[in-house]
């Protein structure tokens, strides 16, 4: 769980951080990227999704 | 230390003959039932001049045929804009349905009578498999060999003339092998991505709530929030997707946009 919530952590970061250099640039379209900011952090979330989800599973079910 | 109550499988309640009823389904006729009650609620007070619930159903309804029409085109947006709102809405109402107050604290016979509906594994595998079925099935309708073709590319292997376009054309076929794979993990990502986030936000809270009793008042609430707020992310990131991936099969079997993709390559 820890290690797969290493990547997200990386993405998540940096799709943040983008989007503020973004909103940085350009304030008026703030409301248009941050849905999709966090539509693409949702996305990011995933793969430590999968590790806990397996993590739970080896923990409730196996 | 208070134990924890929590259980990856739904537990079943009674069976109706061979079918065994869970408190999951139990949750899921609870959301239609609450979809089914504001839907009519609202709708029979329709008009020009709109009430404000209106408006909210509106908006929400115009940000979302938005998202419909970029994927599909302003033709068939309308065909299928009820499928993935009525998607939404309803894992919508099932994630946020945990704010009801005392439902889910019903008990009959040692378990819990109603559960969300999307923090039961079955649950949001059901409705991936339902999406990825339905999308392979209405591009087999649209174009079957167009279809099959993209996980199947034969011909290109007897089309072949040298030695190098064989091997492209085998390459062609593993990359068709590694799409049947992908399909697969479609639905697996599909639904893990929805049931991790609900049932991660629930355990949370009975951690949280389980470590000590004087926890069990102030203490869970920024987690509740969280949760309602990652339960509405990701019942849109859940129909968002299933949009790409429904347009992206049917796009796909459209044999009309493949011979674009190929005078392009060419």
């Amino acid at each position: 769980m820890g290690l797969g919530a290493i990547g997200p952590g990386v993405g998540e970061g940096y799709v943040g951080g983008k989007a503020l250099e973004a909103i940085g640039r350009n304030p008026s379209i703030a409301n248009k990227i941050i849905p999709n900011m966090i539509v693409a952090m949702a996305i990011t979330e995933s793969t430590a999704i999968y590790s806990l989800v397996i993590a739970l599973i080896i923990l409730f079910v196996v | 230390m208070i134990m924890l109550d929590v259980s990856l499988p739904a537990s079943q309640l009674f069976s109706i003959g061979p079918i065994p009823i869970t408190d999951a389904m139990l949750g899921a006729v609870l959301t239609t039932l609450i979809l089914v009650f504001v839907g009519v609620a609202s709708a029979r007070r329709f008009a020009i001049i709109p009430t404000r619930i209106q408006v909210l159903f509106e908006m929400g309804a115009n940000y979302f045929l938005e998202q419909v029409e970029q994927a599909f085109g302003p033709e068939k947006a309308r065909t299928f804009f009820p499928v993935f709102f009525t998607l939404m809405l309803f894992i919508l109402v099932a994630n946020e349905s945990t704010m009801l107050p005392f439902v889910y604290e019903i008990v009959y016979n040692g378990a819990d009578v109603f559960r969300q509906p999307t923090s039961d594994f079955s649950g949001p595998i059901a409705f991936s498999l339902t999406l990825v079925v339905v999308s392979h099935i209405m591009a087999f309708y649209i174009s079957p060999i167009t279809h099959l073709k993209n996980f199947f590319p034969v011909g290109a292997v007897f089309a072949s003339r040298s030695v190098s376009d064989f091997f492209l054309a085998c390459i062609g076929m593993m990359i068709g092998l590694l799409n049947i794979v992908g399909e697969f993990a479609k639905v697996i990502s599909l639904a893990a991505r929805l049931f991790g986030n609900v049932f991660a936000g629930n355990l949370m809270v009975a951690v949280i709530m389980g470590i000590a009793v004087w926890m069990q008042w102030i203490v869970p609430i920024p987690f509740l929030a969280l949760g309602v707020f990652s339960g509405l992310i990701q019942a849109f990131v859940f129909s968002l997707l299933s949009i790409q991936f429904l347009a992206g099969t049917i796009e796909g079997a459209t044999p009309q946009s493949q011979e674009e993709t190929a005078q392009a390559v060419a």
